[in-house]
């Protein structure tokens, strides 16, 4: 212990070998400590999303219900059936035992059991009782992937309006598309660190966002007047061989849609139009624009009621002829007379003196050319030009409603206009939203703009109630109750120019109780065998109102109705 | 009580040993229970054989050291159970989570079957070699068996080729390494050479102007160890094993010698060899390139620039004590994450404290080995204690640099930990060698009072040896310290 050390010149250098070997140490934890401590979230962050799976969490959709309740969409669970074949050691006995479950051929199910590729989906979007079935007997292979199922119980009445989803559940057309935003809520999802094989790491912490459920919405439509609208123009384009016919139901206080049917003919009948024509198909009206001429005209008093005119049986404007429905002499004839007799020229000469920068306003402000603000995906504007793309010949024609194009519920919201003493209501389909918890929630109607002042709302009715009373229309009548309302007849513009021979359109639109108008509806029809809209569409008017009235508890007003056109009286009835 | 203890021998080293070995094994046997709750959410099921193994290796590791080398280092053994350990618990979790990468050989099991097969190699080597003199014998034979060696992949059917680097022998499935055994050869072959030419290399006899220089003939060592250095880049397509070689070679050669001047030849050497093998091996400047900026290298995940990203990643999503056994995501998107980057995992799901320890314990195998070299009463004990714990040191050191980017990537397995049965089983025969030379430094009965008292010190009232403690630089302070005298 005592003796002095003696430490030979190898194991000095060998301590500072050591010493070596202590600061490369020492150089690999600084490292260390660089790269994982003071270095380390940023590199964290590089690094995040690696192996860690974001894993939806889907929002159950919301449902759609028209205005009582009744449900016309709603999604449910449902179920993919996938088997890996290579499970299956006898695919002619597991196919003949799936068979009667998934209602497919034994054969065809043996078929897809047998083609080895590991992935065969066998039923998509299977309801719950088959999974149960098919749970119990637990076949070999067979495995569930939950989706969700779009059910329509309705379908056949209102698939135009509903629309469809794409495959990724998300509206793609119509009021699925319209209120994607509040049916579908907001997926939730969880991320999941997973091996490569998808095998999750079960102590891992996993990041979940619940899923926020979408919510239902309530409509404006009413499923009986739909149903019973769809029956009405059904038959009347049976009756008529009509191509295709659009009806609207409004209600002319809110610009609520009521109904709103769109059908077309096919070798197999007559079935829901694939797409919602009374917004998004436009059409030359005819003379059911002449509510512009007349109503603009007899506010700034161009005109009145009973303002005669003489009226030829033609006129040439711009170098293009002009005729009256009927032939018949010159004559004088009360501006009321000439809109229920549909008078071409009599509505020219009242154009003429309008004017057409006055008559383009009148178009304008009655919602021709613009969105009506229903916020339908896909919905037309119209076409209605501008007023010096107009031509010499347009002072003939867009008076008259030739030469513009306009969706049926742009017509029908402008008589809902004159019906409400000239406020236009914005129309609209939503009425009111449920939230997932089930908190119902009104959406308050938008709000409407006056387009004309009420005092010539008011002279306008009796005007359009004579055209039913005496006029084109006598067909639109309803027992009871005071109806007023315009006739449309039209052709199909051709793409080459001019119009398409027999291709017509009739027309009716119309609003009831005259005296204090509740209802606004429009009816028309493609390509019927008789082509007046007086003959064609005023009767199916009739039938829905005869329905609509007493449905929606409307009593006929006690008010008579206003004296009718007390005209000339000089012309007969000339349909138009 | 210091000299009662020390007269009775190895005893309360093994004792301190066997609280080491229990200690480390409860460590590997918590981490596989926290592994398999991560990955399962369940014990394994094979928990009972795996207490069964852990206690065979602790139990059998006593017993042979008791019998054989009593007198041993206690801490060696310990420090490898605990990092072989600490692999197979790694590599299960890599293997599970990769479950198509994996085949029965390239996986834990046979991880375990190496692990039996070297400490099997450790006994027998400590059976074979009673003193370590024995080992002194061979000399020149060593040097050929270790060339034979080197060159074995180069046989054609026997040598095989994986990624690029022609490191393998190959019979059916059995697959080896043979440098990992050239390397404990070579280390043989410069230390009995080192010793006989000790003077030679030392004097200096050649006059150069004004100078006085070593004579030619001692540059011949340089020049074997240089072409040696050339051969296994060229033959193995690989520079890590030739890097590490080389640096124990200088090691050993500073340390007979303590000429600086060796030194410098030697890098200035080894620079020449590497630049000549790039030309030959894009592998060289490639390595450099990526080391500088990985980022460069990524591709989309398809360059090869995608595993350092990786590992670093992992390494920084780590921090402090890392997301947990089984919890990080390296073992899944580091690319061949079982061999050179398990140390990113490792980083990844201990965190800072993990890699912490890994390294530590590396710097404890060193020092441990660096004791031995210290107490060696043989030059050659000591040259050949040196030599091995250079290699150890140096392979750990440069694959953990590695992976941090601290360095090139050398390519080299981590010793005990990663995947890989000759590397495995070579250790063992290293740490066999160490025992031996530690336990013949213990036992002289006139090694020196001062080293001994030392030993007793620091693995006394405190139970098992610090590593700090350990230290050579610490222990001649604290010897200058007890014995009141300035050594120099």
């Amino acid at each position: 212990m005592s003796r002095p050390k003696r430490v030979s010149p190898s194991s000095r250098r060998l301590g500072r070998f050591g010493i070596l070997v202590a600061v490369a140490a020492a150089l690999l934890v600084g490292r260390l400590v660089l790269v994982q401590v003071l270095n380390g979230t940023t590199y964290a962050r590089f690094g995040a999303g690696e192996v860690n799976q974001q894993v939806p969490l889907p929002a159950t959709r919301g449902a759609l219900y028209d205005r009582n309740g009744n449900l016309l969409a709603a999604s449910v669970a449902a179920s993919n059936v996938v088997v890996d074949d290579f499970q299956v050691t006898n695919p002619v006995a597991e196919a003949n035992a799936l068979a009667p479950v998934l209602h497919v051929a034994a054969t065809r199910l043996a078929t897809e059991l047998s083609q080895r590729n590991g992935y065969v989906v066998l039923g998509q979007d299977e309801p719950s009782s088959v999974v149960a079935r098919l749970s119990a007997m637990a076949p070999a292979g067979v495995t569930f992937q939950s989706t969700s199922l779009r059910v329509a119980p309705d379908a056949v009445l209102f698939q135009p309006l509903l629309g469809a989803l794409n495959a990724a559940g998300r509206g793609v057309a119509g009021l699925e598309e319209m209120v994607n935003a509040q049916l579908s809520g907001r997926s939730g999802s969880e991320v999941v660190p997973e091996g490569p094989g998808g095998t999750p790491l079960p102590l891992a912490p996993s990041h979940v966002v619940a899923p926020h459920n979408g919510s239902s919405i309530v409509l404006t439509l009413d499923q009986p007047l739909q149903a019973e609208v769809t029956r009405d123009l059904s038959a009347e384009m049976a009756s008529q061989h009509a191509h295709s016919g659009v009806a609207v139901v409004e209600d002319v206080r809110t610009g609520a849609i009521l109904a709103m049917v769109d059908l077309v003919s096919t070798p197999h009948g007559i079935v829901p139009a694939s797409d919602n024509l009374a917004v998004t198909s436009v059409y030359e009206p005819g003379s059911v624009m002449k509510i512009a001429t007349f109503s603009y005209a007899l506010k700034d008093g161009v005109v009145t009621p009973q303002t005669v005119l003489s009226v030829p049986y033609s006129l040439t404007i711009g170098g293009y002829p002009f005729y009256d429905a009927e032939v018949h002499p010159t004559q004088p004839m009360a501006a009321c007379e000439i809109l229920a007799q549909s008078s071409n020229i009599g509505t020219i000469e009242i154009a003429h003196q309008l004017g057409m920068s006055r008559l383009h306003a009148a178009l304008h402000d009655l919602g021709f050319g613009r969105y009506t603000g229903l916020g339908w995906p896909g919905e037309s504007p119209g076409l209605v030009g501008s007023a010096s793309s107009w031509t010499g010949s347009s002072q003939g024609s867009v008076p008259i409603g030739l030469g513009e194009a306009v969706t049926p519920l742009q017509i029908v919201d402008a008589y809902a206009a004159i019906a409400n003493g000239g406020v236009a209501e914005t129309p609209h389909l939503v009425a009111g939203t449920v939230s997932p918890t089930g908190v119902e929630r009104p959406v308050r109607a938008p709000a409407g703009r006056r387009v004309l002042p009420s005092w010539v709302a008011h002279e306008m009715v009796p005007m359009f109630e004579s055209v039913i009373q005496d006029g084109t229309a006598v067909l639109a009548q309803v027992p009871g109750y005071a109806v007023a309302g315009k006739t449309g007849t039209s052709q199909q513009p051709s793409s080459t120019g001019g119009y398409i021979p027999g291709d017509w359109n009739a027309s009716f639109v119309g609003f009831v109780p005259a005296q204090a108008p509740r209802l606004a509806a429009i009816v028309t029809l493609n390509h019927p065998t008789t082509i007046y809209g007086g003959s064609v569409a005023a009767p199916v008017f009739s039938k829905i109102m005869q329905y609509a009235l007493p449905h929606f508890g409307i009593a006929p007003p006690t008010t008579p109705a206003q004296p009718a056109c007390t005209g000339v009286g000089a012309a007969a009835p000339t349909p138009a | 009580m210091i000299l009662a203890r020390s007269a009775r021998g190895g005893v309360p080293r093994r004792r301190g040993e066997l609280g080491l070995l229990f200690v480390a094994g409860v460590a590997v046997l918590l981490a596989d229970l926290l592994l398999s709750l991560a990955l399962t959410d369940r014990l394994p099921s094979h928990v009972l054989d795996f207490v069964v193994a852990l206690a065979a290796f602790g139990v059998g590791v006593q017993l042979v050291n008791r019998v054989l080398v009593p007198d041993a280092d206690p801490v060696l053994m310990p420090v490898a159970l605990f990092l072989n350990g600490l692999g197979y618990v790694f590599l299960t979790e890599i293997t599970y989570r990769n479950p198509a990468n994996y085949n029965y050989v390239n996986n834990p099991r046979g991880q375990l079957l190496w692990t039996v097969v070297g400490l099997v190699l450790y006994l027998v080597t400590l059976l074979v070699v009673r003193r370590s003199r024995d080992l002194e014998r061979y000399r020149y034979l060593t040097l050929v068996a270790a060339f034979a060696l080197l060159v074995s992949p180069m046989i054609p059917k026997l040598g095989l080729s994986v990624g690029g680097a022609r490191l393998w022998v190959h019979f059916h499935s059995f697959e080896f390494q043979p440098v990992e055994v050239a390397k404990l050869l070579l280390v043989l072959f410069f230390a009995s050479y080192f010793v006989e030419k000790r003077e030679l290399l030392t004097l200096r006899t050649r006059r150069v102007g004004n100078h006085l220089l070593p004579d030619l003939r001692a540059f011949g060592p340089i020049a074997v160890a240089g072409v040696m250095s050339l051969l296994i880049i060229l033959v193995e397509h690989d520079i890590g094993f030739s890097l590490i070689l080389f640096c124990a070679f200088l090691t050993m050669i500073w340390v007979t010698t303590g000429r600086w001047t060796y030194v410098l030849i030697g890098l200035v050497v080894f620079a020449v060899v590497t630049f000549l093998a790039s030309h030959v091996l894009g592998q060289v400047n490639q390595r450099i390139e990526v080391w500088l900026n990985p980022w460069k290298y990524y591709d989309n995940g398809n360059g090869i620039g995608l595993q350092p990203v990786q590992g670093e990643l992992a390494l920084g999503r780590g921090g402090w004590f890392g997301t947990g056994l089984g919890l990080g995501t390296a073992a899944q998107v580091v690319p061949v994450a079982n061999s050179d980057f398990i140390f990113s995992v490792i980083g990844e799901e201990l965190g800072l404290v993990g890699t912490s320890a890994v390294a530590i314990a590396f710097l404890v195998m060193v020092m441990s080995g660096l004791r031995a070299a210290v107490r060696a009463r043989s030059e050659f004990a000591k040259l050949t204690a040196v030599g091995l714990a250079a290699i150890l040191g140096f392979q750990g050191f440069f694959i953990m640099a590695g992976v941090t980017r601290l360095l090139p990537l050398t390519g080299v397995t981590l010793p005990f930990v990663s995947y890989g049965g000759s590397s495995l089983v070579a250790n063992y025969i290293l740490l066999a060698v160490l025992m031996r030379i530690s336990n013949e430094a213990n036992q002289l009965p006139d090694a020196g009072g001062a080293s001994r008292v030392l030993t007793s010190s620091t693995s006394g009232p405190s139970g098992p040896v610090s590593p700090a403690g350990a230290t050579p630089a610490a222990s001649r302070t604290a010897t200058a310290a007890t014995t009141g005298t300035n050594s120099r």
